[in-house]
């Protein structure tokens, strides 16, 4: 599997990637703009499997990130299984940001920090990343 | 609750959490308390400068590192801080909260 953790804040980012390093290959960006590049930069080739995102971030926001990420999709002809999915990875709890995932972004799961791993391994699960 | 306890709990927490090893805790505590305390430092700074929209926005970067290190007691005065609307909470008050963050901030230090 190959993954994308896109995380400003240190602590955080380096807990996600020791989590999810025996599940795949993990990739980092630190803010918003990285986070759209490195997707962008191999959406005709091998893409990322699961992107993990923070929302409030620097440069832009992960909201927007979700949203570009499914322009590119949508440009490159993407759907369904070939689509990439989105856990969003945030210590936003408000329903306006949640709803905003969901409906607009159409994110696959939205977690709230702490993150806990059990949760984040039943949605690996869930999506069909990881096998039992 | 004193200096080792804050060690003791989030080494307890990471290993129960993230399931990760002693060694693995014991390479990333230096690291992680040195970002906590960088935090601080920056959240500091915001208040000096009157910046008000940095200030709420360290107060949300220092509860998500908070919350992941089980540190919920401070992660809820961070949350106070990244809360902070002018004409509903009084700055001072605000100032007030930073300070006590910044008094137990000190106390996460690594022996």
């Amino acid at each position: 599997m190959k993954i994308l953790i896109a995380e400003d804040e240190f602590i955080s980012r380096t807990l996600l990637t020791e989590m999810l390093s025996g599940y795949g290959v993990c990739h980092i960006a630190a803010n918003g703009r990285e986070a759209i590049e490195a997707v962008e930069g191999c959406i005709t080739g091998e893409r990322y499997d699961l992107v993990c995102l923070d929302i409030m971030m620097p440069e832009m926001d992960g909201q927007e990130v979700l949203s570009k990420i499914r322009s590119l999709e949508e440009e490159h002809g993407l759907s369904g299984g070939d689509s990439i999915k989105v856990i969003m990875t945030t210590a936003l709890d408000d329903s306006i940001n949640i709803m905003q995932a969901f409906t607009k972004g159409h994110c696959e799961a939205y977690l709230t920090k702490p993150i806990n791993k059990e949760q984040l391994v039943e949605h690996l699960r869930e999506l069909e990343l990881i096998s039992d | 609750m004193s200096s080792p306890d804050y060690i003791n709990n989030i080494s307890r927490y990471l290993l129960t959490e993230f399931e990760l090893s002693q060694d693995q805790i014991d390479e990333m505590l230096p690291l992680f308390v040195e970002t906590i305390h960088s935090h601080m430092e920056k959240l500091e700074e915001t208040l000096e400068a009157n910046d008000y929209i940095a200030m709420k926005k360290m107060g949300h970067t220092m509860k998500g590192a908070l919350l992941n290190l089980g540190v919920t007691e401070l992660a809820d005065l961070a949350l106070q801080i990244e809360s902070y609307s002018a004409g509903e909470t009084d700055i001072v008050d605000c100032e007030d909260i930073v300070k006590s963050l910044k008094v137990k901030i000190n106390d996460i230090q690594l022996n």
